[in-house]
C-alpha cells in the first residue's frame, strides 16, 4: 500500500537541534500521555526499551575536542512510509490528514514494518505490559493499552489531534495554529519542538521551516520517504573562541543593519478573530525542507532573519 | 408490615417529589474549585485540570494536572505562566508514579493508634531540650515558615541538604552581592556565557524557566545567536549545549576562572580580587587548556554585550570556582541578577545561626540526646558517613516512599505526594512576584499520609509559636474572603500572564486559565541575615597524575528519583545506560589499561572501593573515574521493581567519599588518590544502545 502525499492535511513538526538540552521531558510526557510501558531493567538489557521518542546523543570529535548533540527522534510521519507498504494486514496505515496510523487489532506482530523503518521508531511489545496496582491508576483512558506482540509508534498524539478537531468542529471552526500539541511539544521548555500543520503556509511550524531553510534538514532523506519531521540544524560554533574578527558588538551591530525589522518574532497576537489552521489551499503550498549539503558556516554569529 | 397496593402507590409517588424537589435544590458546595470546571459539572471521561503547583524536587513549576474520574493521568504546565512559561519538566510530570508508586508508606511507625504525630513529635522535641535538627531538602512557603517558627520555639537548628547547595550559593552571593539570594540565570537575556564545572541548566531552582531561556539564548529571530563555552573535568547536559567544552585538570576549575578573571581585568575591568591572579601561562599549565584559549575567552567576555558566568560546586575548589563566577558576572554586568526561589509566607525572620553548615550538622547529629526530624531526604544514602549518626540519634522520619533512612527511624510518618496536597511557594524575582497555590489534584490513596503543611503547622503550633490555624487549607485562605479565595484556587495562585511566545493560541488540553485576581500574600526571607562565604584563596590543585574520583550527577539526582521507573527507563544524558550503575573513566586510560566497556574494574579510594562494569567516554577527563549518584540503594523498594536500580549490594558512590568538609565547612564531593584496575570477569550493562547506535552515526546532513 503507497502513501498518498496529496492528501488535504499534513501535520508536521520541526525539530530545533540547536536548542534541545537533552532534558528528557518530552520522552516522559510521551510515556504519560500514551501508556508506554516500562519494560524494566532485564529487557531493557536485550534492546527491548518502549519509546515512542527517545534523544539520541550523536557524538562528533575526538576527545578533548568533543561534541554532542541531541537529536530526538520520533516517528517521523512519512509522506511515503516504508513500513506500510510492508504490513501484510495493513495494521500500518496512512490516515488523510498525513499521519502514519498503526491499527493495533488489525497487528499480527510480523515486526517487518519495524524491520523497514530506517528510523527505528517501531516498538514492539515482547510480553504483555503491566502496571502493578496502583499504578493503573495513572494510564490514559485515550490512549488503548498495547498487548504482548503487537507494534507501537508515536502517533503524534493523535487522541489530542481527534479531540481537537472535534471540539473545534463542534463550534462550527477549524483548530486554530498551537491548539493541539502533542505531549512532547507541550512539555518541551526550550521550544525546540513545534507542532501544527505543514500544509499551511500561515501556521507556526511552516513559518519555522521557512525562517529556518538554511538549518533544515531530513533525516535519511536519501530515502526518500518524506518525512513529515524536519530538523533544524545546530549552529555549533566549535571555535567558538577563534570567532570572526568582528567582536561581538560589532557583530550585533552588523547583525542589526542586515536583519529586517519585520523579519523579527511576530507578536504572538491572541486575536478575537483567529486565524484557522489549513483554511490556506493545501499540499500545493507545504512548504519544502531543503536538504543542505554544505556545511553551514559555523564561525560568524548566526543571523536568523 | 403489609403494604397494599394503594400504600405502595403512595410511598412511590413521594419518594419521586421528594427526590426531584431535592434535584431541584442548590447544588452542594464543594470545597475545592477545579481551575476550569466545578466537580458537579464532571462528565465520566472528561477530564478536569487541577491548576496547582509542583514543589516536588525544585521543579518550581506552575502545572494543571489533568485528572479523570479522580485519577491523575497527566502534568502539564499551566499556559501563559510568567515564571515556569507554561512548561512542566520531567520532575513534575514523574510525580505521577510517586503518587501512584505500589511502595508508598501506607502506616505509621512509632505512634500508638490515634495520636497525633505533630503532637507526639512537639513533645520528643521539647525533650531533646534544643538538639533538635530539622533535615530539610528545601524551606519555602508557608510549611517553611512554620518550620522556621517550630525550630525557634524549641531552639533547634536547620539543616538544609539540598544537591544544589543554595544555602552555600545563597552565602556566596551575600559576599559578592550582599543579597543571600540565588542566581536566575536569565539566558534570554544574554549573548555569551562561560559555565565552568557546573550543570545549571538541568540543576537549578527553576528548571522550567531556565530551559526556555536557553531556547531564547540559542535561537531567537532577529537577534545574535548566544554562544556558550564551558570547562569541567566530566561534560555534563550543559556542558554539551556549550559551542566549545574543555575539559580541565581536576580540581582546576577555579584556577582556570582565575586566569580568565585576570585576562578580562587586564582589560580595564576592576573589581579581581588580588588572590585570584593567575597569570594565562600558569592558568594553562596547572588547568591543561591553551593559554590561546583562555586569553581569547577573557577577550570575547570584555567583547559581549551582556556576558555571563555561572561556575558549580564541582571538586574541593567549587567555593572558590562559584564566588569567582559571580565576580567575573559581576565585574562584566556590575551586577550578578538574582532572584528569591524560597520567600517563605508569613511573617517573621531567622538569624543567620539558625541554618548549618554541613559539618555544623553533622557534630549536632553526632552529640549526645540529638533529635532529628528528617523531611523526605534519604539522609543514609546522601551522606552514607552519616549513618551511625543517624542512627543512634532519635529519630523523626517523614517520607512517602521507603528509602535508606526510612528502616532507622524511630518514628516514621507517611507523607502525602505534591498532588494530594496543600501547600504554596512565592517567588521573589526582578520580573515579578509569583504565588503558586498547591491543591489536592486527587484524594489520596494511602488513607494514613499526613499532610506536609498541617504537619509542620501543627508542630510548630505545639512547639509554642503562634500559629493561629492548623488546617493547611484554611491556613492557606488567611482572612481572604471566599471570591478571592477561589480565585486563587481556579488560578493556582496568584500570578502575571505572559503572551505565549511560539503559538498564536493557546492549546486546547490544558484549556485557558481564568483571569487573574487577588494579591500575593506577605512574605520574608529565610536566609537573609546569613553570613556571607569570602574566599580569600585558591586551593592547590591535585598533583598532575592523581586520580580523582567524583560521583556523577544524573537524572536521578540524589536518588530521590531512583523509584521512578520511567526516570530508570531513560538513559543518562552522556551514556546509553538505563536501570544501572557504571564506572565511567576516560577511552585512553581504558585503552592504556586495557579495559573494554563491560568489563569488571575496582575503583578505590582511600575510604572504600566498588567493583562495577567499565564504561569508557569520551566525555571524562583522563585523571577522573566517576560513578553516577542516584542507584545502587540498599533498601529494595518493591520486590517487582528490584531491578530498577535499588541493588541489594549497594554500588552508591558516596562510599567512597570521607564526609570530610571544605574549610568553609561543605562537603567536598570528591576523593583523590582514586586508583581504577581491572578485574576478571565483566557484567552486562543494560544500555540502550541496541537502538541508538543502530543509527548512522552521522544522521543529519553535513
Amino acid at each position: 500500500m503507497s502513501a498518498s502525499p496529496t492528501t488535504q492535511d499534513q501535520w508536521g513538526m520541526t525539530v530545533d537541534v540547536d536548542k534541545c538540552t537533552g532534558c528528557k521531558s518530552c520522552v516522559i510526557a510521551c510515556h504519560a500521555e500514551n501508556n508506554v510501558a516500562v519494560v524494566g531493567a532485564e529487557q531493557a538489557a536485550m534492546g527491548r526499551l518502549v519509546h515512542w521518542l527517545r534523544i539520541e546523543p550523536i557524538h562528533h570529535g575526538e576527545y578533548p575536542h568533543v561534541h554532542v548533540d541531541f537529536i530526538p527522534m520520533l516517528c517521523q510521519q512519512c509522506g511515503a512510509a516504508p513500513c506500510e507498504s510492508v504490513c501484510p494486514v495493513f495494521a500500518s496505515v496512512h490516515t488523510h490528514d498525513g499521519l502514519n496510523g498503526q491499527i493495533y487489532n488489525r497487528c499480527i506482530g510480523t515486526r517487518v514494518c519495524a524491520n523497514n523503518c530506517p528510523y527505528h521508531v517501531r516498538m514492539f511489545n515482547f510480553f504483555p505490559p503491566t502496571w502493578p496496582e496502583p499504578m493503573n491508576r495513572m494510564l490514559n483512558p485515550d490512549v488503548s493499552v498495547r498487548s504482548e506482540g503487537v507494534m507501537e509508534k508515536c502517533t503524534f498524539c493523535v487522541q489530542r489531534i481527534r479531540r481537537g478537531t472535534l471540539d473545534a468542529k463542534v463550534e462550527g471552526r477549524l483548530p486554530l495554529d498551537g491548539e493541539i500539541r502533542p505531549a512532547c511539544v507541550q512539555s518541551c521548555a526550550s521550544e525546540a519542538l513545534v507542532f501544527g500543520l505543514l500544509s499551511d503556509p500561515e501556521s507556526t511550524v511552516s513559518k519555522t521551516v521557512e525562517r529556518n531553510k538554511a538549518r533544515s534538514a531530513l533525516i535519511h532523506a536519501e530515502h526518500d520517504t518524506r518525512p513529515n519531521v524536519v530538523y533544524l540544524k545546530p549552529e555549533r560554533s566549535p571555535d567558538v573562541l577563534e570567532g570572526p574578527d568582528l567582536g561581538l558588538k560589532d557583530a550585533r551591530a552588523k547583525e542589526a543593519q542586515t536583519v529586517p525589522e519585520a523579519s523579527a518574532t511576530p507578536e504572538p497576537t491572541t486575536s478575537a478573530s483567529p486565524t484557522p489552521m489549513g483554511s490556506a489551499s493545501p499540499a500545493a503550498s507545504t512548504p519544502t525542507p531543503v536538504v543542505v549539503s554544505t556545511p553551514v558556516p559555523t564561525p560568524q554569529p548566526a543571523v536568523t532573519p | 408490615m403489609d403494604v397494599n397496593r394503594r400504600d405502595f402507590l403512595k410511598i412511590g409517588l413521594m419518594t419521586a417529589a421528594a427526590t426531584t424537589f431535592s434535584a431541584c435544590g442548590r447544588p452542594v458546595e464543594h470545597g475545592i474549585v477545579s481551575q476550569y470546571q466545578m466537580p458537579e459539572y464532571t462528565v465520566l471521561g472528561r477530564p478536569i485540570y487541577w491548576a496547582t503547583t509542583c514543589t516536588d524536587l525544585r521543579a518550581d513549576c506552575a502545572v494543571s494536572v489533568k485528572a479523570v474520574e479522580n485519577r491523575a493521568i497527566q502534568v502539564v504546565g499551566l499556559p501563559g505562566h510568567f515564571f515556569s512559561k507554561g512548561f512542566a519538566n520531567k520532575e513534575a510530570i514523574s510525580g505521577l508514579q510517586v503518587l501512584y508508586h505500589p511502595a508508598r508508606i501506607k502506616a505509621s511507625v512509632g505512634l500508638s493508634e490515634g495520636e497525633s504525630a505533630a503532637a507526639a513529635v512537639a513533645v520528643d522535641a521539647k525533650k531533646a531540650a534544643g538538639k533538635t535538627l530539622f533535615v530539610v531538602d528545601r524551606l519555602h512557603g508557608t510549611s517553611g515558615h512554620a518550620i522556621v517558627q517550630a525550630a525557634q520555639a524549641v531552639n533547634g537548628k536547620i539543616w538544609v541538604c539540598d544537591s544544589e547547595q543554595s544555602v552555600r550559593e545563597r552565602r556566596i552571593l551575600k559576599a559578592v552581592t550582599g543579597r543571600a539570594e540565588l542566581p536566575l540565570h536569565d539566558l534570554e537575556k544574554r549573548d555569551f556565557v562561560l559555565s565552568v564545572g557546573s550543570n545549571f541548566i538541568a540543576e537549578n531552582y527553576a528548571r522550567s524557566r531556565t530551559e526556555w531561556a536557553y531556547g531564547k539564548f540559542r535561537q531567537t529571530p532577529g537577534r545574535l545567536r548566544g554562544r556558550m563555552a564551558s570547562a569541567s573535568v566530566r561534560m555534563n547536559p550543559t556542558d554539551v549545549c556549550a559551542d566549545r567544552w574543555f575539559p580541565v585538570n581536576p580540581g582546576t576549575e577555579a584556577t582556570f576562572l582565575a586566569a580568565v578573571g585576570t585576562v578580562v581585568a587586564s582589560k580595564g575591568k576592576g573589581g579581581w580580587p588580588g588572590w585570584a591572579k593567575v597569570t594565562v601561562e600558569d592558568g594553562a599549565a596547572l588547568t591543561g587548556v591553551e593559554a590561546e584559549a583562555i586569553t581569547k575567552l577573557g577577550e570575547r567576555l570584555v567583547e559581549a554585550d551582556s556576558p555571563l558566568v555561572v561556575g558549580g560546586f564541582q571538586g574541593a575548589n567549587g567555593d572558590a570556582t562559584v564566588f569567582l563566577a559571580h565576580t567575573l558576572t559581576k565585574m562584566l554586568n556590575g551586577d550578578v541578577v538574582t532572584f528569591d526561589p524560597d520567600t517563605l509566607v508569613g511573617s517573621g525572620s531567622a538569624s543567620g545561626d539558625l541554618f548549618l553548615s554541613d559539618k555544623d550538622a553533622a557534630t549536632a547529629l553526632a552529640g549526645a540526646g540529638a533529635m532529628v526530624i528528617v523531611h523526605d531526604v534519604d539522609v543514609v544514602y546522601r551522606f552514607p558517613w552519616l549513618a551511625d549518626s543517624f542512627k543512634k540519634a532519635k529519630s523523626v522520619v517523614l517520607a512517602s516512599l521507603p528509602s535508606e533512612t526510612t528502616p532507622d527511624a524511630k518514628r516514621l510518618i507517611p507523607l502525602k505526594t505534591w498532588m494530594e496536597d496543600w501547600g504554596d511557594l512565592r517567588v521573589t524575582s526582578p520580573d515579578g512576584e509569583w504565588y503558586g497555590l498547591a491543591q489536592p489534584s486527587v484524594r489520596s490513596w494511602v488513607d494514613s499520609a499526613v499532610s506536609s503543611l498541617g504537619f509542620y503547622l501543627e508542630l510548630a503550633k505545639e512547639a509554642g509559636a503562634s500559629i493561629s490555624e492548623v488546617s493547611p487549607r484554611l491556613a492557606l485562605q488567611g482572612s481572604r474572603d471566599k471570591k478571592a479565595w477561589e480565585s486563587m484556587l481556579v488560578r493556582g495562585g496568584v500570578w502575571k500572564e505572559e503572551s505565549d511566545s511560539i503559538y498564536p493560541h493557546r492549546a486546547s488540553d490544558p484549556p485557558p486559565p481564568t483571569p487573574n485576581s487577588g494579591s500575593v500574600p506577605s512574605g520574608y526571607s529565610a536566609y537573609s541575615s546569613l553570613s556571607p562565604l569570602n574566599v580569600t584563596s585558591l586551593p592547590t590543585p591535585a598533583a598532575k597524575s592523581e586520580m580523582v574520583f567524583i560521583p556523577l550527577s544524573t537524572h536521578l539526582a540524589d536518588g530521590a528519583m531512583a523509584s521512578r521507573p520511567w526516570m530508570q527507563e531513560l538513559p543518562d544524558a552522556m551514556t546509553t545506560v538505563v536501570w544501572d550503575s557504571w564506572v565511567e573513566i576516560n577511552e585512553e586510560f581504558a585503552k592504556a589499561n586495557g579495559i573494554e566497556r563491560h568489563d569488571l574494574v575496582e575503583v578505590s579510594t582511600p575510604k572504600g572501593k566498588i567493583v562495577g562494569s567499565a564504561y569508557p567516554s569520551l566525555f571524562i577527563h583522563k585523571n577522573a573515574v566517576g560513578i553516577p549518584t542516584g542507584r545502587g540503594q540498599k533498601q529494595p523498594i518493591l520486590k517487582e521493581f528490584i531491578e530498577i536500580g535499588w541493588e541489594s549490594d549497594g554500588s552508591n558512590p558516596k562510599d567512597l567519599l570521607d564526609g570530610m568538609t571544605g574549610s568553609s565547612g561543605y562537603y567536598q564531593m570528591v576523593a583523590g588518590g582514586a586508583t581504577v584496575s581491572k578485574k576478571e570477569g565483566s557484567k552486562l550493562l543494560a544500555t540502550f544502545d541496541k537502538r541508538v547506535y543502530n543509527l548512522p552515526r552521522h544522521i543529519l546532513p553535513e
